[in-house]
């Protein structure tokens, strides 16, 4: 063969001629790793989320006191009095009761997102991939979907099935595919074009590994930004079903119900200490969350800064 | 390059192309109604014997890219008959084909959409390795690095992402992968369309190494002339759908019968400018609809020799030997 001489495109002279640098050797995941760490609000976002869950994991080890123990009532916050953050109507300690809510309303986000997304990814994979009447079928089931009104049918769902942490997140995983099915269905009929996917039949590969293994991966990324939006919502529609009683029924407590039990006029102007942290709690995990998908899609464009 | 002394191991051509049709269905309306047919590919026949390229040239929305696909299954035909290594291939299944497709292969014109962004090159040369099974664990490694310096460029590249390629490297890659699977057949659709002239000369070249090498047959399907000429033994020129000209390399580019294959041989700009020839028979006009193709003879909307039965009479593909041509006034 006459060019076997390595190197003729004019531009590998260079990179080539550099000794093959030690990421090369690496793992996909941690060269991954590495850049998301290295892309910062990625980071900070990963670190408030991480100590977020690790509080939820950790609340009876962390809380000051029980959350469900009962004292005297709208104590203001106090650095020698014990309770950090005061107590609310029934006397009990906000801080603990802030503490254990995170596990309430993060599983709440994460567990409904993650039911949801599963959904939404089959149903549109399948739907965008096959086409034709599999196609028409399943799209005119997520408009059926995506035209009932949301809350509505959650508080009937919650109220047949009866509102428990668990149904909650059922209910809200159930309703939520429409919009991430829509999403994978367009990306899917676009790239399923594209000529690596035909190569990929050309060279005999089985349809589901071509589905699975070589078109999703390509269209993930806009259900990632998707999803930590979700997961925001999620927390916060768990709030408004709480405020219509039927989200998690007190005493338990969730960042929606403390915010709920704090709306009285006298409460809102003269004890911000029943509502301000449970928002912030709110805003800190949204916040967290969408730090780290925006991360994450600049993090699994291949064509990012390494 | 290739010789034809393989053609007898089979007892027949490698590629057998019969009547192949492919119609695509035309939908309109609020309930999309069946509202007529484009003919992308209507009615090609051709042989193929192993070790040898055929040059596949016409405008685009000729059909040729079509039937490229139409040949490996990528598309399922509306009519006719592919016969590979002397197995009928319209019939099959895609499971059935699945075991066929090691000895077929394709390499596509556009270099940016041929290659997954989010794979790394090493693992998309050898997933269809370890697919088909042929080799296992190292041995994979080893042959992709073997790939990739095949085609001229370093193993190292293998941990490589595609977007860190020029478009002739990524090209390189693309012919790697059609490699990997020890082909007999590969369809070439435009390979080097897309790529630099300087690289062209590059790509092309590597391709008729690998040819004298491994023994490989082309479909090499190309509007630029120069390109066909350079590497093909044999030459079907398409219009509209149909094969109006075939024949030995030399000898259609030397005496072209079809008066589309001559008007397409004088738009070709000449190489030098003491070649320069005046302007014979440059053609005028856009290639017409192929949803409503003109009666008779396709080209004789646009033919400057066109006569009355032309418009009537449709002309088939016959001529003594190699050669053929679908005329009703051939030149010469």
């Amino acid at each position: 063969m006459s060019d076997k001489t390595v190197l003729t495109d004019g531009e590998n002279s260079r990179s080539s001629s550099s000794p093959a640098a030690p990421a090369e050797l690496d793992g996909g995941w941690k060269q991954l790793a590495r850049r998301f760490f290295r892309h910062r609000l990625a980071g900070a976002g990963l670190i408030l989320f991480a100590l977020l869950a690790l509080m939820a994991l950790f609340a009876p080890l962390i809380a000051p006191f029980d959350p469900y123990a009962i004292g005297r009532s709208y104590q203001p916050p106090s650095w020698t009095g014990g309770h950090l953050l005061g107590t609310d109507q029934s006397g009990r300690d906000v801080l603990s009761r802030l503490i254990y809510a995170s596990r309430v309303s993060l599983s709440v986000g994460v567990g409904a997102v993650a039911i949801y997304v599963a959904i939404g990814t089959l149903v549109g994979a399948v739907a965008g991939y096959f086409g034709g009447w599999i196609d028409s079928l399943a799209m005119r089931a997520t408009d059926v979907f995506m035209s009932f009104p949301y809350l509505m049918v959650i508080l009937v769902m919650v109220s047949v099935l009866g509102p428990s942490l668990g149904n909650i997140i059922l209910a809200l995983g159930l309703l939520g595919w429409p919009s991430v099915a829509r999403l994978i269905r367009g990306g899917v009929l676009s790239v399923k074009e594209k000529e690596y996917v035909k190569a990929g039949i050309a060279l005999g590969y089985s349809t589901p590994r071509l589905l699975f293994l070589h078109i999703l991966p390509n269209v993930l990324a806009p259900v990632l930004v998707n999803a930590t939006f979700g997961i925001a919502v999620a927390i916060i529609t768990e709030a408004s079903l709480s405020f219509l009683g039927m989200g998690v029924q007190p005493p338990t407590a969730s960042w929606g119900n403390m915010l709920i039990e704090a709306q009285s006029f006298s409460t809102l102007s003269g004890r911000p200490w029943l509502w301000v942290p449970p928002s912030c709690m709110i805003i800190i995990a949204v916040i967290s969350i969408n730090f780290m998908g925006d991360g994450l899609r600049d993090v699994m464009d291949p064509k990012g800064r390494r | 390059m290739g010789g034809h002394h393989d053609s007898e191991r089979n007892g027949g051509p490698l590629l057998k192309v019969d009547g192949l049709k492919k119609h695509y269905p035309v939908r309109s309306g609020l309930f999309g109604r069946n509202t007529g047919q484009v003919k992308a590919v209507d009615g090609v026949s051709f042989r193929l014997e192993q070790g040898r390229t055929l040059g596949i040239i016409g405008e685009s929305g000729s059909g040729k890219s079509t039937m490229g696909r139409l040949i490996l299954q990528l598309e399922k035909p509306t009519e006719g008959g592919v016969t590979f290594q002397g197995r009928e291939l319209t019939g099959m299944t895609e499971r059935q084909l699945r075991p066929m497709r090691t000895d077929m292969q394709i390499v596509f014109q556009d270099p940016y959409s041929s290659l997954n962004p989010r794979k790394r090159v090493g693992d998309q040369l050898g997933e269809p390795i370890r697919v088909h099974r042929l080799l296992e664990g190292a041995a994979v490694e080893k042959r992709v690095q073997e790939l990739l310096e095949i085609v001229g460029l370093s193993g190292h590249y293998r941990n490589r992402f595609p977007h860190e390629f020029s478009g002739g490297q990524r090209q390189r890659i693309g012919i790697a992968r059609a490699l990997a699977l020890n082909p007999k057949l590969i369809v070439c659709d435009e390979p080097v369309s897309a790529l630099d002239v300087s690289i062209q000369a590059q790509i092309l070249n590597l391709l008729k190494d690998l040819q004298g090498e491994l023994g490989l047959t082309y479909l090499f399907i190309a509007h630029g002339l120069g390109a066909v000429d350079y590497i093909s033994d044999e030459i079907g020129v398409m219009y509209l759908g149909k094969l109006v000209e075939i024949g030995d390399s030399a000898r259609l580019f030397g005496s072209p019968r079809h008066p589309y294959t001559a008007a397409l041989l004088a738009s070709n700009p000449p190489g030098s400018p003491h070649d320069r020839r005046r302007e014979e028979s440059v053609l005028q006009g856009d290639i017409p609809s192929p949803l409503h193709p003109p009666a008779g003879c396709r080209f004789h909307t646009r033919c400057p020799y066109a006569q009355k039965r032309c418009g009537t009479e449709e002309p088939v593909l016959t001529g003594e030997g190699s050669h053929k041509v679908a005329c009703h006034y051939p030149l010469h």
